[in-house]
């Protein structure tokens, strides 16, 4: 196996939180209010349900091809050729998912924090602590998951005791006001995003020690993220109200913003971005190995390590170029992004099952 | 203009962290893959700092799924 180290049951599961959470606490609540309007949460927790179906997937997958990655499952399945045709895809995916979460931090910093830093120079810093962590593999980044995690909790938690004096019960109000299929369309949207990305996971289970009890491990890890987003998205609508929720770029900003105790804990905004500077590190540091990995397979290289810097440049151009204004993001992100991931996330998972099952019949 | 020559002088300092160790443990498929993915980056990076646009592969993927994602919009509306 190219990374010779090898993670616990318990930081697979950090590792997964901090995934679920990653950059969908930022942007996922203004698309499911826009969609899904007071019902956001009931739609969130739709997504999580239909998630956590999709890790079934993939703990199943996992199973059938013990120690194998996905390059090596769409090997095993598929053969040689189509089963590398389908990893240089994957390859593809996750590059491009982790050009969208570098793009995601840099617009936040752009237009709330630094708007006068050119955001290039947010991508380059922010890649190379990223590139820092990740380089000598998962292990110490997993262990690094582990200390941070707490943080994340902490903030999260303080986040959501500081806030119930601004809650407007009647923000949620109507409940299931215009039927079930705007609930639908805010499903698809979260499902989209974080849920079909768990599918790199795949890359991650043959490192864990324990597999046999990975599957769980990496269940519980979903679901607590998934409820995080619900809440986020539960907090947008009950003190924004979903028209504004809609109408922020980031209303899990603007949430921490409202915090406001005794004329005395105010400004609490940058401090809860710290949150999402983690949740957003570990998912681009998680989406950059997957990639590197799956090159380091197909190219039968003996090292990854001297390829996250050369490839980081790569990165960085396509952060750049991948969206030239946030409109254009949000088209991606309501229109194509469900359609775009469901091979990735469902189609050829399904495909390297059956080609299992075929293989077996033939002996 | 100056943008190209920091991108170069990155692209020189990356090569000079990880080639040597590579070519000392004579990895030379390690090292050729390495050079012509920093070729790669280097060409896409200095291609960014360009008045020429950089080809957006997302423009493709809208390209191809748009009008199903607009269907399933229309589904659900």
């Amino acid at each position: 196996m190219l990374d010779k180290g090898r993670i616990g049951l318990h930081q697979l599961t950090v590792l997964a939180i901090l995934f679920t959470v990653g950059s969908s606490v930022l942007i996922a609540p203004s698309s499911l209010a826009y969609e899904a309007r007071e019902d956001a949460w009931i739609a969130a927790l739709l997504a999580l349900v239909v998630g956590l179906l999709a890790v079934g997937l993939y703990n199943g997958l996992a199973r059938l091809f013990p120690s194998a990655t996905l390059v090596g499952m769409a090997r095993l399945s598929l053969g040689r050729w189509l089963g590398g045709a389908v990893s240089w895809l994957y390859l593809g995916y996750f590059f491009m998912l982790s050009a969208l979460v570098l793009r995601n931090i840099g617009d936040f910093m752009t237009t709330q924090v630094l708007p006068k830093t050119p955001i290039q120079f947010i991508h380059i810093f922010f890649l190379l602590v990223v590139v820092a962590g990740i380089r000598n593999g998962l292990e110490p980044f997993a262990r690094a998951a582990e200390i941070f995690l707490p943080w994340v909790m902490l903030f999260f938690v303080t986040m959501v005791v500081l806030l119930p004096p601004e809650f407007h019960i009647e923000n949620l109000q109507p409940v299931l006001g215009y039927g079930i299929k705007p609930v639908l369309r805010g499903t698809i949207s979260l499902f989209s995003t974080p849920y079909t990305e768990v599918v790199l996971f795949l890359m991650i289970i043959p490192l864990v020690r324990k597999r046999d009890r990975s599957g769980k491990a990496l269940l519980t890890g979903v679901l607590i993220g998934g409820l995080m987003l619900a809440i986020i998205a539960l907090l947008s609508i009950l003190v924004l109200g979903a028209d504004l929720a809609t109408k922020q770029a980031f209303p899990s900003y603007s949430l921490a913003k409202k915090i406001s105790i005794g004329d005395f804990l105010e400004r609490l905004e940058v401090v809860m971005a710290g949150i999402w500077f983690i949740t957003i590190y570990f998912k681009l540091g998680l989406c950059f190995y997957a990639s590197t990995m799956i090159l380091g397979e197909l190219t039968g290289a003996s090292d990854v390590k001297p390829f996250y810097l050369p490839l980081g440049l790569s990165l960085l151009a396509l952060s750049i170029v991948i969206y030239p204004n946030f409109a254009y993001f949000v088209t991606f992100a309501s229109r194509v992004d469900f359609l775009y991931s469901l091979p990735f996330a469902l189609g050829f998972p399904l495909l390297f099952w059956i080609g299992w099952l075929i293989r077996g019949r033939l002996g | 203009m100056l943008g190209t020559l920091a991108i170069l002088f990155a692209g020189a300092g990356i090569a000079a962290l990880e080639l040597p160790a590579l070519l000392r443990r004579h990895k030379f498929k390690d090292a050729a893959i390495f050079l012509s993915l920093l070729a790669l980056g280097l060409i896409l990076a200095i291609w960014t700092a360009l008045p020429q646009e950089l080809p957006n592969p997302l423009d493709w993927i809208i390209w191809m799924f748009e009008p199903w994602g607009e269907q399933l919009h229309r589904i659900l509306s």
